[in-house]
């Protein structure tokens, strides 16, 4: 996983960064785009005899328009940066993954970063409007625009979560929302995650839409509480963190549901935090989750994977499984009202072999999503990490086809060459033989 | 409308392996292809400069999944939203998009335009519902793009790239989509007789008082609107916010009126006729804050112009929608001169139908983006040979 890269440079504008691209070019160096490195699928990893270019020198918020509420910023600015320049006049910039005091908006622009607040309020790629990018011959162009319905295709959501593998963002055109009238926050505990589970579906069945909904199993809450020092109880099997928002009276109304609704499901302890602080603790102590586990272990694998949201008890209980199958202990910490589950599987390096051992552990994991109809990636990202897992998740046709968006950017693939696929793809060669696509295979679909 | 069922052999492929095989033959065969829905946007983009085949959906309706406790839904491109809406209301729910002509728009041909309606201004459009697609490249080469999972980065996301790509890159097959639940209530208040800026200051003020309408609706009579605002969620929030807006509206100095059904329907039908009918029709799309100076200098002149001209307007998304008869030579400049002014300050001006007298003299997209060139690449990566509706696109891709 260490690569020295040939050389690393941080350029302040995006004339320096194009300048930049044509000289790479000239000597037929790759190009590793990098925003803050916070990313946790290696996709800003270096990659031999590369360059890096390196984004966080562009820092800068460049334009506020509150009229048309749009901003436009420079690749580097920090994500919460973005709320904290708005928040004085009452407005946020809703994506909020749980690094957003270090990641950078280019960063999250090319993971297409979600967070816990995206069930309500989608992801990067639902607030990035329009983007300056540097193309792989060094030429800058603008794609989208701050207006609705720019002409032609729609190049932002193919760039947005590219993974530095297009183009390099140097200027990202952002929409961002007006602070709603109230929030609230549910906390709930319960004997098993089997009851928190059918908790979050009857939530969503009631027709609510959270902002949140955020699970932690026993072992994330007995981490969390070691580190942050949270007054959650200890001997529960899991807990929900709900989040409310919207007009006052709606999000009272909700937020009743919401309490019936988990204490009708076993709930242990039900807490509605009215004071400010209070919910801002609480989530503290889940933004703090993955950093918690070293309270109780010497090192974690953090996986990122996605099922429906009804496969939630049952696949818990399979991960359960895999825990006692493998000796390995998992804490779950996730994102469970759209399915997207992050499970640390709790290791020590020193013990030879068991860091490799977590990581076939953590692979299995994603088996476990793809068999439900899930992902491999919910906000993390692809990079160096799961390239090898695309083929499963994935036929030649599906790659072949994302490959012909890259072909299209980036045909030298001079940007991030080694992200992403499992083979390397070129471009130029024509598909072969006819395979049977999985829809045909399934029977979802035949051949006439 | 430029592409006629007619003009070409026609193809009903029954199922997504059979469209497959039918254009690995077309490709064979070097044909150019279009593909077919509803054919409700058949006046859309430039003639395509050749069809021998035209592929139809209409043999594609089914539902191939629905989990109502994911709120998920996969379906075949052929369907049309109202049959969908029908088989997802008894689990009341939803898709959250309201384009035009439900009963006949395809769920393929609303992402194929990305078609939209007034509640785009809650939800988005359907680029923000889409969570995977199936498609079939012009060589016959299915693919998979996303999952049926709301939250999910893994690969280039191609279905949001399909999205508003007007038939020029692949078939769209099958969509899985999010879903939403229906709202408890839903309340409209009209607001009579607003000036452009009037407008402008209530959107302003929409978003001071913190208000989540779930659509805003501004009909043109004369050189004035009538703006409906809807609200829609659990009661207790929609009847909060109907109290606040007639506040807002007062402080404006407008009159308002709670719209029952039959009133509501006959905005709809105004909204509908004005995206729908008319020889000429045209939609504007600028940031929102532009209203008044669109409205001044875009909207009336070309009014003045046309007969039977009419004009409605989401003046929260910023798009606006003029339709009519075109009577008078002049309009011919005064549609380049719109559009000058449009371009000018960051928008496009894009006539959505116009009969040939005016398409010959006036190109309908508008000066191409500045991203132009790789959007060329795009159509030469998927479609090399230029058979999928050839021309028809912007900048003649």
């Amino acid at each position: 996983m260490r690569v020295r890269p040939a050389l690393v440079v941080l350029p302040a504008t995006t004339d320096e960064v194009s300048r930049c691209v044509k000289l790479a070019r000239e000597f037929g160096m790759p190009i590793v785009p990098r925003g803050s490195g916070t990313g946790l699928s290696g996709g800003a990893l270096p990659i031999e005899g590369c360059v890096v270019i390196g984004l966080s020198r562009m820092r800068k918020i460049l334009d506020v328009d509150f009229e048309n509420q749009r901003m436009r910023l420079q690749p580097g600015v920090i994500n919460l940066d973005v709320s904290r320049r708005l928040a004085p006049y009452g407005y946020y910039y809703a994506p909020d993954p749980s690094s957003q005091s270090v990641c950078s908006i280019g960063g999250n622009v090319a993971e297409n970063s979600g967070g816990a607040h995206c069930l309500k309020y989608g992801f990067t790629a639902n607030h990035v409007v329009g983007l300056t990018i540097v193309l792989a011959d060094g030429e800058v162009v603008e794609i989208g625009g701050a207006w609705p319905d720019p002409l032609g295709y729609n190049l932002t959501s193919a760039v947005v979560g590219s993974e530095g593998m297009l183009g390099i963002v140097t200027e990202v055109v952002v929409r961002f929302l007006r602070r709603p009238q109230a929030t609230r926050t549910v906390f709930a505990t319960f004997p098993s995650t089997d009851q928190a589970g059918e908790a979050v579906s009857r939530i969503i069945a009631a027709g609510i839409v959270p902002a949140a909904i955020e699970m932690m199993d026993k072992l994330a809450i007995e981490a969390i509480v070691a580190a942050t020092g949270v007054d959650w109880p200890l001997d529960v099997g899991a807990a929900l963190l709900i989040d409310v928002d919207g007009i006052a009276a709606e999000v009272d109304r909700c937020a009743e549901a919401a309490i019936e609704i988990v204490r009708s499901c076993g709930a242990l302890d039900v807490r509605d935090p009215r004071d400010e602080n209070e919910r801002a603790l609480m989530w503290k102590g889940r933004k703090g989750a993955f950093a918690a586990m070293g309270r109780i272990s010497p090192n974690y694998y953090v996986q990122d994977g996605v099922i429906p949201r009804s496969e939630i008890a049952v696949v818990l209980r399979e991960i359960a499984e895999l825990s006692r199958e493998s000796g390995f202990r998992i804490a779950n910490v996730f994102h469970a009202g759209d399915g997207n589950l992050h499970p640390l599987v709790l290791y020590d390096e020193r013990i030879p072999g068991e860091a490799k051992e977590a990581e076939r552990v953590a692979a299995e994991i994603l088996r476990i999503c793809i068999r439900h109809g899930g992902s491999i990636t919910g906000e993390h990202g692809v990079g160096a990490d799961k390239a090898a897992y695309m083929g499963e998740m994935f036929n030649d046709g599906d790659l072949d086809t994302m490959n012909l968006v890259r072909c299209a950017f980036d045909p030298g693939r001079i940007f991030n060459p080694t992200k992403v696929f499992p083979t390397p793809r070129l471009c130029g060669d024509r598909p072969g033989t006819y395979v049977p696509h999985a829809v045909e295979t399934a029977g979802l679909a035949a051949r006439g | 409308m430029i592409i006629r069922s007619e003009v070409g052999r026609l193809y009903r492929p029954a199922s997504v392996g059979e469209a497959a095989t039918t254009l690995a033959d077309l490709a064979a065969k070097k044909q150019t292809v279009s593909v077919i829905g509803g054919e409700t946007a058949l006046d859309l983009g430039n003639p395509p400069a050749r069809i021998d085949a035209i592929v139809s959906t209409s043999a594609l309706d089914r539902v191939v999944e629905y989990a109502p406790a994911d709120q998920i839904v996969t379906v075949e491109a052929g369907i049309t939203l109202e049959q969908l809406q029908a088989r997802l209301r008894p689990n009341r729910q939803r898709l959250a998009v309201d384009p035009p002509l439900a009963h006949r728009a395809t769920i393929g041909g609303i992402v194929a335009t990305d078609a939209y309606g007034p509640r785009r201004s809650r939800y988005g459009t359907i680029r923000d519902l889409v969570v995977g697609m199936t498609i079939v490249r012009p060589d016959g080469t299915l693919a998979r793009g996303g999952g049926k999972v709301v939250k999910n980065v893994a690969g280039f996301d191609v279905p949001k790239l399909m999205v508003g790509s007007l038939g020029t890159l692949a078939m769209i097959a099958t969509v899985t989509l999010r879903l939403h639940p229906l709202p408890e209530r839903e309340r409209v208040l009209a607001l009579r007789d607003c000036s452009a800026s009037q407008i402008r200051r209530l959107a302003n003020e929409i978003v001071a008082a913190q208000l989540e309408p779930s659509l805003v609706l501004a009909v043109g009579e004369g050189e004035r609107y009538t703006v409906c605002v809807g609200f829609e969620g659990f009661a207790a929030g929609v009847d909060a916010q109907i109290v606040s807006l007639q506040a807002v509206a007062e402080g404006l100095g407008v009159q308002t009126e709670e719209l029952a059904a039959a009133e509501r329907s006959a905005f709809d039908e105004a909204h509908e006729r004005t995206r729908t009918e008319g020889a000429l029709r045209i939609k504007i799309s600028a940031l929102p804050g532009r209203f008044p100076e669109i409205d001044a200098r875009v909207i009336g002149p070309l009014l003045a112009l046309l007969e039977a001209g009419r004009c409605v307007a989401y003046p929260t998304v910023g798009v606006a929608f003029i339709a009519g008869k075109a009577f008078d030579p002049r309009i011919i400049p005064a549609l380049f001169e719109a559009r000058r002014v449009v371009e000018s300050g960051g928008g496009t001006l894009v006539i959505t139908a116009a009969p040939d007298e005016i398409r010959e003299r006036i190109d309908v997209w508008g000066t191409p983006p500045p991203a132009f060139r790789l959007m060329r690449a795009l159509k030469e990566r998927f479609d090399p040979e230029h058979r999928f509706n050839p021309g028809r696109f912007v900048g003649g891709l």
